[in-house]
């Protein structure tokens, strides 16, 4: 399978980058030419992160004894000072991932556990339900990428974006409410759920307000590659902005968040003019929080994140059976549906 | 939540060998260790460690003096005092070449023969400038350290602008020999771009120049004697005492013997330390985590590790001949022998 580990906007062309996946560093850079190519962020020399070295002629060299890496294999091309008729041992290198580049977001290859690590072309595992290369069907779109680093575990800010996303993130003008129209649809690899969104300037608008909303938000998440997508509609179902979101388990619990943003020129055209005269219009409509309210994160109540499974082999189509008293809950709600 | 593993490419041809280096675990007794500068200790008492001893330094009526507590504490019930010091608190001191030194082992031991001899440095510490010393923090455990001194290779890139250059030599040799309780690097550089100190503040305008650079450690301390010779240029010698504080840091208290350069290279290359310093800690400090356990990957060498591989291999065979209750030095160790034809001092 192919994850998702940051944005390919973001490697220069002349420098290193450093990402991480739990506990594993790894070192994006851009070789001759201008190829995304991945190695461990470790030396095999003396072990020194090798994204603190420096992109040279298409190759990595290392920041303490200048060792270089090609970057499709990771071998060794360079040891300073060796003499010209001296041979480096195809034996020295560094390790190397296999690399993918979809829709502005950079895919290593990975597997879960138990799991062979056959990789495929990206586009094979590239179905409908794989939400970041899902095309982006909005005229006259405009875009915005970026990413930072919550203290905040992964699998809660999954979480989070079903049962609370207005902790996380906020949209322009737009009041996000924690009214869900209907039940979590659950594919095999994927949860959808859609709420009710207000054109609204107010964190909290007046109860008269909610009941006249012209606005959903639909999150979907694929919790297996970590990934979700957030997107505006209007009533007719037509997306007005689309969020896709990296969400790359870090070290000692924090979470990177690699997004970018598309949305419509026009998203804003049936707000109301209280609303547009606030700017709402006007530059990228979304914001994501790289601090969360710890208080208000422990506040929060559960609800569709309890479809989430809690391990690498639960279906999504019943919650976790090792959870009884999360399942009872979830036959409650069915059963009051 | 998933927990993915990231897939590496396979690498049929790498073969894979395991090392273990876990320096962490080296903790060498019945040695002398050079705990501070002598001008750093006065009355008031100094806190300093060696691995995870706890050191105080200070002086009475002049005399250096070294304990495991606070003086007022020596005759505290209440401060549990360790075999380190016989029970009695305190240390055996010394004090040579503008060091204090304290003994660290079994106090049965001890042996003033057995305190490293420096030979460009007067012993009585006489005389020794204070900009001739400096004391730098090392962001990496001593072992680390220690072999950062070994590979200078790493000074083209690291220390590019003040020492270094990242131009290509002539030609770049690697040799050293040993004993049980030491091990001497040579490094002979040929055709080496001037360093960018020793053209701008010491003078020398020819391009490239000749860098003899001896290095000789004291596996037990640390202590690092080296000598780099350059020609043109002049001679460099400086001691690096690489004191263990704990398992993710050391001290090193450096002293150099510049008599010989001109001014101002003589002030001004000690204070070359404090820019220097920084540098290896930006990378020693995140290459330190990556030692603390073991990894099954050996480390890869090229020839010019050479040194740093055989001192692992000593390194690791002394600390198991004190794991298995051997402390004593074997007949082919001196510490305190002269050094100064090893340094390469007479030619």
């Amino acid at each position: 399978m192919w994850f998702p580990v940051g944005l390919v906007d973001q490697i220069p062309v002349d420098k290193p980058y450093a990402v991480q996946v739990g506990e594993q560093g790894v070192v994006l850079f851009r070789d001759g030419t201008g190829q995304v190519r991945a190695l461990e962020d470790r030396c095999p020399h003396r072990r020194v992160p090798l994204s603190l070295g420096k992109v040279i002629d298409g190759n990595l060299r290392c920041a303490y004894h200048g060792w270089t890496f090609e970057g499709e294999h990771g071998r060794c091309v360079k040891i300073p000072n060796l003499d010209s008729n001296e041979r480096i041992s195809p034996n020295l290198g560094a390790d190397a991932y296999s690399v993918s580049v979809h829709e502005g977001f950079v895919y290593l290859s990975a597997k879960l556990p138990g799991q062979d690590g056959e990789v495929t072309d990206l586009t094979q595992q590239a179905s409908d339900d794989f939400l970041l290369t899902a095309p982006e069907a909005l005229d006259g779109e405009r875009s915005a990428s970026g990413s930072f680093t919550v203290t905040m575990v992964a699998a809660d800010y999954l979480a989070a974006l079903l049962d609370g996303p207005h902790l996380l993130l906020s949209l322009k003008g737009v009041c996000i409410t924690d009214f869900f129209l209907g039940d979590v649809t659950r594919k095999p690899d994927k949860l959808i759920l859609d709420r009710t969104a207000i054109w609204s300037n107010n964190r909290k608008p007046p109860e008269t307000a909610w009941g006249k909303s012209g606005l959903l938000v639909r999150t979907e998440l694929c919790p297996r590659e970590s990934v979700a997508r957030l997107q505006l509609m209007d009533l007719g179902d037509q997306p007005l902005l689309s969020v896709l979101m990296a969400i790359v388990p870090g070290k000692r619990g924090t979470t990177q968040v690699h997004w970018r943003c598309v949305w419509r020129s026009d998203y804003a055209a049936s707000a109301p003019l209280s609303i547009k005269l606030r700017g709402v219009g006007n530059g990228c409509p979304v914001s994501l929080n790289a601090s969360v309210e710890g208080e208000a994160i422990a506040d929060l109540l559960p609800g569709p994140s309890l479809y989430l499974p809690t391990s690498d082999y639960d279906s999504m189509v019943e919650p976790s059976s090792t959870n009884a008293s999360q399942k009872e809950l979830v036959n409650q709600q069915k059963d009051w549906v | 939540m998933s927990v993915i593993e990231l897939v590496k490419k396979p690498r049929e041809e790498r073969r894979q060998k395991t090392d273990n280096w876990t320096p962490i675990i080296f903790d060498l007794h019945d040695t002398w260790f050079p705990i501070a500068h002598s001008t750093h200790v006065n009355s008031k008492a100094i806190r300093r460690a060696i691995h995870a001893q706890p050191v105080y330094v200070w002086r009475e009526n002049g005399k250096a003096m070294a304990a495991e507590c606070l003086p007022e504490q020596l005759t505290s019930q209440q401060v549990k005092k360790t075999q380190f010091t016989g029970g009695s608190g305190r240390y055996f001191v010394a004090e040579f070449y503008g060091y204090v030194w304290v003994w660290y082992g079994n106090p049965d031991a001890m042996d003033i023969e057995l305190i490293p001899q420096i030979p460009f440095l007067p012993r009585d510490g006489v005389g020794i400038p204070n900009y001739m010393r400096t004391s730098v923090r090392f962001d990496g455990n001593s072992s680390l350290s220690v072999e950062n001194l070994l590979d200078l290779t790493h000074a083209d890139f690291l220390h590019g602008e003040v020492i270094g250059g990242e131009g290509e030599a002539e030609s770049d040799e690697v040799s050293f020999e040993h004993t049980s309780e030491t091990l001497t690097r040579v490094r002979h550089v040929v055709g080496k771009p001037v360093s960018p100190v020793m053209r701008w503040v010491g003078g020398v305008r020819a391009k490239y120049q000749e860098f003899r650079s001896t290095l000789h450690v004291h596996l037990r301390s640390n202590v690092c004697i080296s000598y780099p010779r350059f020609r043109p240029g002049f001679d460099i010698p400086n001691v690096q005492t690489f004191v263990p504080s704990g398992p993710f840091r050391s001290r090193v208290d450096q002293t150099f013997s510049l008599g010989k350069a001109p001014t101002p290279f003589r002030q001004l290359m000690p204070r070359m330390a404090y820019v220097v310093g920084p540098q290896d800690n930006s990378v020693v400090r995140p290459q330190n985590p990556c030692y603390l356990t073991d990894d099954e990957r050996a480390d890869q060498h090229s020839r010019f590790d050479a040194p740093g591989v055989r001192y692992r291999f000593l390194v690791r065979k002394l600390w198991q001949r004190q794991q298995d209750g051997d402390f004593s030095y074997l007949s082919d160790a001196e510490p305190g022998k002269d050094i100064s034809a090893v340094l390469g001092m007479d030619g």
